[in-house]
């Protein structure tokens, strides 16, 4: 039989699933009241890019921290490295959003596919779980550490990110082929 | 008294949710609901008539009617399924396979407890029983919402209604039903107040939500589509439009 502690914890995460879906449908209402708006929206997400390789190896890049280290201003020092700091957690932002966009539209594409694979999709989820987490340590460790030190890090993500990404992307594409044959059950 | 009135007040909102689910025929795009809040109407009807005239069989009508209602309640958790997943058969694969596991995760529960004490059945009451499905039910429930979460499955306002009001109903069943065997004397008159109260409360989420048909937003690509042909045959009319002056100057000329 189940216990008292496992009736309650079932009855807490139901309240809990239950709250938090509410208030993502209210926060989501004006969006899908306007097709137009959404369409707006999807159209934005494409133009969202993640940087390319060149310019995150710059940004997390020692070269220039020891160029205004040779200057010996440490007025100037500490304005680059506040600068610096500052764009690579917009990176780390912008990088998560576009992750985060990239699995909305999977999600949206899958939800009307019949032939939807289970595994396929828990290890999408789950590349999409690990990519989350590497934004978030990264954001932490750049806010602790500066860009600087964690160059190879940041370099290791975003090809990681670049692949997931275009693993996605292509995924996507291919589902959207196949639509107009799944699109007769609708 | 105040036991009286919300009890009064629940077959009055039943009978409301009943007469707008007839007037706006919302009763047939979710038969089952319909069914679920008829079943209870004439239950709460049923009871009130035992419990007057003949008292005796009041606690086996109770638990039979308690039973009937546990049962129809899965009914309707399967058309939250069919009616929110109807244009998405992705999701809905997904559904079928997530409900699939959360009732093999409880049988298989059921059947290990049967196994370490086989008498768990027998001496087991109507309440635990009652209370093992409704538990069975709230996994149904969050894990169908999880999914819907996750998916951005769009819902509309009746099919919203439904879901949160017969969610929460379940969560409080649960905690109800645990919580009376546990508590004193002095908390059973509380509870027993607090039950048909928060009942009553979700009868009115019920009845704000399903007042008037409300439709569900459509998916994307099925609009894209229609849009799409639209435009397709806004262009080809252009076209054969254009073609038949060419002819016709032909023709003149």
């Amino acid at each position: 039989m189940i216990g008292v502690w496992g009736a309650f914890a079932g009855a807490l995460v139901l309240l809990l699933v239950l709250l938090a879906w509410v208030r993502a449908e209210a926060s989501s209402k004006d969006s899908r009241s306007d097709w137009g708006a959404a369409d707006q929206e999807q159209s934005e997400g494409e133009n969202v890019e993640a940087c390319s390789p060149e310019i995150v190896s710059q940004l997390f890049s020692a070269a220039d921290s020891k160029f205004i280290s040779g200057l010996e201003s440490p007025g100037l020092e500490n304005l680059f490295r506040r600068e610096r700091t500052a764009v690579a957690l917009h990176w780390v932002q912008e990088t998560s959003a576009f992750i985060s966009k990239v699995m909305r539209r999977h999600l949206e594409a899958s939800r009307l596919r019949a032939d939807l694979e289970i595994a396929t999709e828990a290890r999408i989820f789950l590349q999409y779980a690990r990519l989350k987490l590497y934004c978030g340590i990264l954001f932490v460790l750049i806010g602790l550490l500066g860009p600087q030190r964690l160059a190879g890090t940041a370099l290791h993500a975003e090809r990681f990110i670049q692949r997931v990404g275009e693993g996605l992307v292509e995924f996507q594409s291919a589902a959207q082929l196949r639509e107009p044959e799944g699109s007769e059950s609708l | 008294m105040l036991g009286q009135s919300i009890w009064w007040g629940c077959i009055v909102f039943e009978t409301l949710l009943l007469v707008r689910g007839v007037a706006g025929r919302l009763w047939a795009r979710y038969p089952i609901f319909y069914t679920y809040i008829l079943f209870v109407w004439l239950q709460s009807l049923l009871r009130f008539f035992v419990f007057h005239s003949r008292p005796q069989y009041y606690s086996a009508i109770y638990w039979i009617t308690e039973g009937l209602g546990v049962l129809v309640g899965c009914a309707v958790v399967f058309e939250i399924y069919r009616v929110g997943l109807a244009s998405y058969p992705g999701t809905a694969r997904m559904a079928r396979n997530l409900l699939g596991f959360v009732f093999v995760l409880a049988f298989t529960k059921a059947l290990v407890d049967t196994w370490n004490d086989p008498q768990w059945w027998l001496i087991s009451t109507t309440m635990d029983l009652e209370r093992v499905l409704r538990i069975v039910q709230a996994l149904a429930i969050a894990a169908l919402v999880l999914l819907f979460f996750f998916y951005s499955i769009p819902f509309g306002r009746n099919l919203r209604g439904v879901l949160l009001g017969y969610g929460l109903f379940i969560a409080e069943s649960v905690i109800w039903l645990t919580l009376v065997p546990l508590a004193g004397e002095k908390f059973h008159h509380f509870w027993y107040q607090l039950h048909p109260a928060s009942y009553f409360a979700i009868l009115g989420v019920w009845l704000v939500q399903l007042w008037s048909y409300a439709p569900k937003p459509e998916p994307k690509t099925a609009v894209c589509l229609e849009h799409e042909y639209q435009k397709i045959a806004s262009v080809t009319s252009q076209r054969l439009r254009e073609a038949r002056g060419y002819l016709v100057k032909a023709v003149r000329s």
